[in-house]
């Protein structure tokens, strides 16, 4: 499928949204329209102009450990074939000078032949940790040691763009992630399930009573904010999620992933939360970064090649990130940046699969990106290896991240995004 | 001071938050006595909560019984691995180490919410926080609950050295910062000691700091507590050899072969060569430190006071540590009747812990602090043994109000109302008030009652 389909897919699957009407408010969504929401006024009124939004950023996480040599085989280098051995890729798509991509991203290629794929390779961060929550607490705090902060990176990197607009970062994910712990982001994993379901139209006036007095002065915007937000939500989003969900959940229960996977769907969770995300973008949420995420990279066992259980979240991955080119391409400048919290161990284990390792590889693709493989490749010989065993991290993600960062703010970063930490330049952001 | 508030700030500060019947007990005895019974509540009758307890098998049990049969890891008579486990029973061990550990959390819980000795189930939340273990470490489930009923439960309102004693012996810390894999420089090891063989053979190698760091900049004296990465380093030296039996035998033991000899100069003193008693030292010298006084009373302030600690108050509290050989409940007394924990200027925002317990508590209702209160918890931001930072959860209202966090306030509400939470229910005490709201219905009247900008308040 070329990109010009897939725009068109991408396009019809907003259609199922948008043709429902938004017009049929209610009553609490008119009365959410007849006021402009505190987040409205002045600066940021001004940059929810389309021409005037920063380039849309979607963060996704690849947890379990996600194994670099498998996205980015490095076709080129000679002990490749002889270090990975029954992990070897036999195909491979071409990329760039040393470097192939998975077969199984073939929805990558529109993105390649224009440019705007980059990958970092050899990418982590510099501590070994192999430890898979702990790894990704300390990715996603962003701290080189024990984090302290209680709030995440990506928090700490957009504190100026989401300081009146809730919806300027947002998780779709079922809990806030550490990622944006500290930013006031919602998370949307259930647009169906956003609400305060049980509150009446009346419970709900009072309670903006009661959180629009004084004298907390805190507390009482951040339940203002929240209910704004809330009105705003559902008069935009709501009603045409509500028609897909399946009855109320209990509090703090999880919906499964599996009644998301309808048949005949294309891709998997992530390319679904793609769908969804484009959805809420499309409807008219002012929403500039989201944070995605994809479990069962973790793989030990059986792990395949060109098919099987890796391959099929690789898919995944690729389906997801050309979705979202296509249904922001034209429209919006975009970027996406894919991570994970450390690699996996260049030879095979005992059961076909791999055990964790250090050095993976970050992808970043996006429309102003520079394509092509970034970082100093380190080799696969036994003695280039990190402890014998693992390819080593000679870019450390928070480089990435920070010219990510930079790229969507159009400016360089607060400096305490990464506290203590001075970031290399890469060169992928234009 | 204002008596009433005085009193009020009692019940919803030193303990989860009033019951039906708690404010007309305190004014009966005046807050004085209500305090000192708090203070030495050993005597009270806590049946209630013992019989909710017993919905925990894993509580009262240590780490290594509660590992026999998990793990196929033990080794055999030689000390030998028969085989590496398989990853099939990796992951049967990290559920039940998982399950374990949640029982810890629910019996967290059910004790914020059930206690009838209510200072002192405050002060194992302010504990647990301070020497916070838990998060997502791999397998440290098994230890969650000997950590809390004998590491912790024992000393809450006693000595602080014996805390910080007791925490250092635990395996849950041992493992959680890694002081059981810490040794002297692989180089120095005597390979002739078979444990010193073992240890190397299980991956150790080398002095690790995380927990000798914790402890100066977490425990004691606070990061601006006067010592320098000269000191983490020695400290850690100091702790080398405080380790485990085993991996599979997660009991304290203090292993000679791995210590790193010679003596040692922490905080511009210098420590003889005395094995585990260097150790034993150490923590007595911190305890007693008067950066360590400041940096608890510092944080008992901020607990039970205000965000911003007063620093009088805090000068205060910290000197009667001191004087009293930190003795808690001295602290906590001067801090309980001391005209600024009754300034009506000082406001406490409920953590969301907190304002789960003091819903339950206001109305007379229960929990079983199972997975649906866990997951409520956790939703919001604050699970028992959850942190994911060894500096465990923050106090201070900013980083718990956000858009994002008062909505699921808000949700508490609702979901506690119209009876969302599996294994939790409101009780129906104390909310005559919310229910003669008209044109409400019943449940959301009860429901904007918690969602409300006041309850939010301790």
């Amino acid at each position: 499928m070329g990109l010009d389909e897939r725009t068109n897919a991408a396009r019809l699957a907003n259609f199922g949204l948008t043709r429902r009407s938004f017009l049929d408010l209610g009553a609490r969504g008119l009365a959410a329209a007849s006021l402009a929401p505190l987040w409205l006024d002045g600066a940021v009124a001004q940059a929810l102009g389309r021409s005037e939004r920063p380039p849309f950023l979607a963060v996704i996480f690849l947890r379990g450990a996600a194994d670099g040599l498998h996205l980015v085989p490095p076709t080129g280098d000679r002990n490749y074939a002889r270090a990975r051995a029954s992990l070897a890729l036999e195909k491979s798509l071409p990329f760039a000078t040393g470097f192939g991509l998975h077969p199984r991203l073939e929805a990558l290629q529109p993105l390649v032949e224009a440019g705007h794929l980059a990958a970092i390779h050899a990418c982590g961060s510099p501590r070994v940790n192999r430890s898979h929550f702990e790894a990704q607490d300390l990715v996603e705090a962003g701290e080189g040691d024990s984090p302290r902060l209680h709030s995440g990176w990506l928090a700490r990197g957009l504190r100026r763009e989401r300081e009146s607009n809730p919806f300027a970062s947002v998780a779709l994910t079922s809990m806030r992630p550490l990622s944006l712990a500290g930013s006031g982001s919602f998370a949307l994993a259930d647009a169906g399930d956003f609400g305060l379901p049980g509150a009446s139209d009346e419970a709900r006036r009072r309670l903006a009573l009661d959180y629009g007095s004084e004298p907390d002065r805190d507390l009482s915007r951040s339940g203002t904010l929240a209910l704004e937000a809330l009105a705003e939500f559902e008069s935009k989003v709501a009603r045409n999620f509500r028609e897909h969900s399946f009855g109320e959940r209990n509090f703090g229960e999880r919906r499964g992933g599996p009644r998301h996977r309808r048949r005949g769907r294309r891709g998997g969770e992530l390319t679904h939360r793609v769908s969804e995300l484009l959805s809420l973008e499309a409807a008219g949420l002012p929403i500039d970064t989201a944070f995605l995420e994809s479990d069962g990279w973790d793989t030990h066992q059986n792990q395949g090649t060109e098919k099987g259980q890796m391959a099929n979240h690789i898919a995944d991955l690729g389906t997801a990130i050309a979705d979202l080119a296509a249904g922001l391409e034209g429209r919006r400048e975009w970027q996406v940046f894919v991570h994970t919290e450390f690699g996996r161990t260049v030879a095979p284990n005992g059961s076909r699969g791999s055990d964790h390792g250090h050095g993976s590889v970050a992808l970043v693709a996006g429309s102003r990106v520079r394509g092509g493989v970034y970082g100093d490749w380190p080799g696969l010989r036994e003695r280039d290896l990190s402890e014998g065993r693992d390819l080593k991290v000679t870019s450390d993600y928070r480089s990435v991240a920070w010219e990510v960062l930079k790229g969507h703010l159009g400016a360089t970063p607060p400096p305490d995004t990464f506290p203590g930490f001075r970031p290399q330049a890469l060169g992928f952001g234009v | 001071m204002e008596p009433s508030l005085q009193a009020s700030r009692l019940l919803s500060r030193a303990t989860f938050g009033a019951r039906p019947g708690d404010r007309a007990a305190l004014d009966a005895l005046g807050p004085g006595d209500w305090l000192e019974n708090q203070l030495q509540p050993g005597a009270s009758d806590d049946s209630d909560l013992a019989r909710r307890l017993r919905a925990f098998s894993s509580l009262g049990r240590d780490p290594a019984e509660l590992l026999v049969g998990i793990t196929p890891m033990s080794m055999n008579a030689m000390g030998h691995r028969p085989r590496p486990p398989s990853q099939e029973e990796k992951r049967e061990m990290s559920r039940v180490s998982r399950r374990i550990g949640l029982e810890a959390s629910g019996a967290r819980l059910v004790r914020a919410v059930h206690g009838q000795r209510g200072l002192a189930e405050v002060m194992l939340d302010f504990f647990a926080n301070h020497f916070s273990v838990g998060g997502r470490k791999p397998l440290l489930g098994p230890t969650l609950p000997h950590y809390l009923d004998s590491v912790l439960r024992p000393f809450v309102l006693g000595r602080f050295e014996d805390l910080l004693v007791a925490t250092a012996k635990s395996p849950a810390m041992l493992i959680y910062l890694d002081n059981w894999n810490s040794t002297a420089p692989i180089a120095d090891l005597d390979r002739r000691d078979r444990r010193a063989r073992r240890a190397l053979r299980r991956g150790a190698g080398g002095i690790n700091e995380n927990y000798a760091r914790e402890l100066l900049e977490l425990h004691t004296l606070g990061v601006d507590g006067g010592y320098d990465q000269d000191d983490v380093v020695a400290v850690a030296a100091v702790f080398t050899g405080w380790s485990l039996e085993s991996r599979d035998n997660p009991t304290y033991r203090y292993r000679d072969a791995l210590h790193v000899p010679g003596s040692k100069r922490v905080l511009g003193q210098r420590i003889r060569e005395a094995g585990e008693n260097e150790g034993r030292l150490v923590l007595r010298r911190l305890a007693r430190h008067p950066a360590t006084a400041r940096h608890l009373a510092a944080k008992l302030v901020q607990r039970f006071v205000a965000d911003a600690p007063p620093p009088a108050l805090v000068e205060r509290a910290a000197r009667r540590y001191l004087e009293r050989d930190g003795e808690i409940a001295e602290v906590l007394r001067v801090i309980f009747t001391s005209p600024e924990f009754a300034a009506p200027d000082n406001r406490k925002l409920k953590t969301p812990l907190r304002l789960f317990a003091s819903a339950l508590r206001a109305t007379g209702g229960s929990t079983d602090g199972g997975p649906g209160a866990l997951r409520t918890l956790e939703r919001m931001g604050e699970v028992p043994f959850g942190a994911r930072s060894p500096a465990g959860y923050p106090e201070a209202a900013r980083h718990w109000i956000d858009p994002g966090a008062v909505l699921e306030r808000m949700n508490l509400g609702f979901a506690l109302a119209r009876d969302r939470i599996p294994g939790t229910r409101l009780g129906s005490a104390g909310l005559e008030a919310a229910t003669a709201t008209r044109d409400l219905r019943r449940s959301e009247a009860v429901a904007l009652s918690i969602a409300s900008r006041s309850f939010q308040w301790a």
